[in-house]
């Protein structure tokens, strides 16, 4: 696995972002937001739920299909003038960037938010062979200037606040000071629209591929995916296999609900429609456009009843704005591109359950992730899953559990010692045990002992009781 | 990679061999929201819910002219407008009426003009948005590089819904279009919602009355 995922060191990078006051103000202030205006946009709907349903059989037919709706999309794209490559894995998508850049001896890339790009480490992997990448949106551009990864779906940098971002600007661009939004976004474009006028090719992803007549639709607000799709003399969308929908009439369905579920907007400021490159007669536009479809395990993933239909997720966010967990530990304690709900189902499918064991816990499962998401994910449910497999699977429990276990086990077991071990616990509480407890009770009630073991009340019942 | 696509298209099928597929899917129309009044009104107070700028319909080109003066007046547009080649009747037109400003029918290289005027293909009322396609008349770049975008669009291509607009450009055979929805803008530093990141700061919409616009 790649050194920059730290999947099973989620315990510890969570506790360092409890410690954290800058990320917890800031991340207390995004969520809010975030949920509050999702909350508002889908009350435009009287039938939501029944456009959840629907929005959850059409990506499921998806899935069902997948392999006739990849060579619908692909026939059709070839029909466009599209180029269409597959890639096995990580290493063969990068490898074919790479040939189709060098054959264009193209070297300055502009880039568009991705997280599939993030999943497989692309800009690493174009840095390390000499490409000079430079991610265009404003919050890609604020997390690469600080080299870190993003730590939310569709709010990279949701954990920083103005005065870090002003510092970084000013420290790292030599770009006078100011803390004001306004001004560093002016900073930010001056310098990124040089980027677009001098850029060989353009990297975007890709939020739906529809088989039925080749397109690929990416929506953003910023106009980033626009000129990286229009500048340039080449553009590569990189597209999990899982993006198909299998009619382009399904579009309107889903432009309504990815928009109010990721960021409480009626509909993104760019939806781009893009079928072919530029034609002969044409003013501007990629000579080459090249789809790069992505398996990366997902073909394998489509295998298992019980999980399969986290690939319907959309990538809309949703789920991370209203998890407890993500709301307070943030993006990057889950140490791989995806993160919050969606993240902790999907990382140990797509990276193998021992390489992201923890991440499955990493849930309340209070469900409200499952509520919200537009295309009815099972999220709590996958969670329960995963972690059955876990308990399943000896290795990757930890050994204190473990023999943990087989204690309690014996103990339950054993009337007798069970009556004098409650006793014994009772009497060592009187003096002080409960202190023992206090990790457990820093961030929740403190635990305290009741007046009357469980046998002491069932004795004491009165006759009407029982 | 072709041992790529067979090896992706191989594990899918044995992924699927024991699954049990869903039926096709009809396309579902859901009860989109509307406001009252005449599909103009709606569109004109749809598109400045999005953060734009529309002015009440046109039906000659007095009224053109007239607004494009006040637009001209009230915002800090520079001198230079690119204008998409679609609308090369005007040209000779415009520059007699401002002589102040310098008018050019855009190459697609449009990077040093803080102001653009282009045709907006249709509008969609359900979320106030309009579509721009590209093709030999007009760049894909003119409708997003200016920091001020001008949108002419007819009254009677404006649609209630995404679904009847998006099959109104395929009949017309349009392939690629872009969706715009106000300007562009970005809330990534501290949830505090800027415009005109990449994209302009500034986007009005002009819509010309059927008759008026065929005349023209
Ligand atoms: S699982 Fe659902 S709510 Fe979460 S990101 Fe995916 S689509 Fe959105």
């Amino acid at each position: 696995m790649n050194a920059n995922f730290y999947p099973n060191r989620f315990s510890k990078v969570a506790k360092e972002a409890l410690d954290n006051a800058d990320l917890q103000n800031a991340l207390t202030k995004a969520m809010h937001h975030s949920q509050m205006v999702r909350n508002q946009a889908v009350q435009d709907f009287s039938d939501w739920e029944e456009m959840r349903n629907a929005a959850y059989r059409i990506r499921k037919y998806t899935l069902d299909h997948l392999d006739e709706l990849l060579l619908q999309f692909e026939e059709n794209c070839v029909r466009n003038g599209v180029q269409v490559h597959y890639a096995w894995d990580a290493q063969s998508a990068c490898q074919t960037i790479h040939l189709i850049l060098s054959s264009k001896s193209a070297k300055r890339i502009v880039k568009s938010k991705s997280m599939t790009t993030e999943e497989i480490h692309l800009n690493h992997f174009l840095e390390s062979n000499g490409y000079e990448v430079v991610e265009t949106d404003l919050g890609e551009y604020i997390v690469q200037l600080r080299n870190e990864p993003p730590s939310h779906i569709t709010g990279p940098a949701i954990h920083l606040n103005r005065k870090q971002i002003a510092d970084l600007f000013h420290q790292k661009l030599q770009l006078p000071y100011t803390e004001d939004p306004e001004e560093l976004t002016k900073q930010a474009r001056t310098i990124l629209r040089q980027r677009f006028l001098t850029a060989d090719a353009g990297i975007s992803g890709v939020n739906f591929a529809c088989a039925d007549s080749g397109k690929i639709v990416i929506i953003e607000n910023e106009g980033n995916v626009r000129l990286t799709t229009s500048l340039p003399n080449i553009h590569i969308a990189l597209c999990g296999i899982e993006k198909i929908l299998a009619k382009e009439q399904y579009l309107p369905l889903f432009l309504r609900m990815l928009a109010r579920s990721a960021t409480g907007q009626r509909i993104n400021v760019y939806t781009n429609f893009l079928s072919r490159p530029r034609q002969p007669n044409e003013l501007d536009g990629p000579k080459e456009i090249h789809v790069i479809l992505l398996d990366n395990n997902r073909s394998k993933m489509l295998k298992d009843i019980e999980l399969r239909e986290s690939l319907l997720c959309i990538r809309c966010g949703a789920c991370l704005n209203v998890c407890p967990i993500y709301r307070r530990a943030g993006g990057h304690a889950y140490g791989y591109s995806y993160m919050g709900p969606i993240g902790a189902v999907i990382t140990p499918q797509l990276i193998g359950l021992q390489n992201a064991h923890l991440l499955p816990y990493a849930s309340t499962l209070c469900t409200a992730c499952g509520d919200v998401c537009p295309v009815k994910v099972p999220l709590p449910q996958q969670l329960l899953t995963l972690r059955q497999r876990i308990a399943e699977q000896a290795s990757l429990r930890p050994w204190l559990e473990k023999v943990g276990f087989k204690i309690w086990k014996w103990m339950f077991s054993n009337n007798a010692f069970y009556v004098l071990l409650t006793y014994l616990l009772g009497f060592a509480s009187k003096f002080g045990m409960m202190k023992l407890f206090k990790p457990w009770s820093t961030y929740r009630a403190p635990l305290r002992r009741a007046p009357l073991t469980f046998r002491q009340q069932w004795k004491k019942r009165t006759y009407h009781e029982r | 990679m072709s041992a790529d696509k067979e090896r992706i298209l191989a594990s899918i099928e044995s992924s699927l061999a024991h699954i049990s597929k869903t039926d096709f899917v009809e396309v579902f129309r859901q009860n989109v929201p509307f406001s009252d009044g005449s599909i103009l009104f709606k569109m004109k107070i749809e598109w400045e819910r999005n953060g734009g700028y529309c002015y009440d319909p046109l039906k000659n080109f007095d009224d053109l002219f007239f607004t494009l003066s006040s637009h001209f007046g009230t915002y800090p547009i520079g001198e230079t407008i690119a204008i998409s080649s679609a609308l090369k009747p005007f040209e000779t037109i415009l520059k007699q009426r401002f002589p102040h400003k310098r008018f050019f029918i855009e190459n697609g290289l449009i990077d040093q003009v803080n102001c653009s005027i282009c045709i907006a293909t249709a509008g969609i009322v359900e979320n106030g948005t309009i579509l721009v396609h590209w093709d030999s008349t007009q760049s894909r770049s003119i409708a997003v590089l200016p920091e001020h975008v001008i949108y002419l669009l007819n009254s009677k291509n404006i649609y209630e819904t995404m679904d009847d607009a998006f099959n109104a450009l395929r009949l017309k055979g349009i392939s690629g279009w872009v969706m715009i929805g106000g300007p562009s803008r970005t809330a990534d530093i501290e949830k505090v919602l800027v415009t005109g990141v990449h994209g302009p700061k500034f986007v009005s919409l002009l819509i010309l009355e059927e008759e008026f616009y065929d005349r023209a």
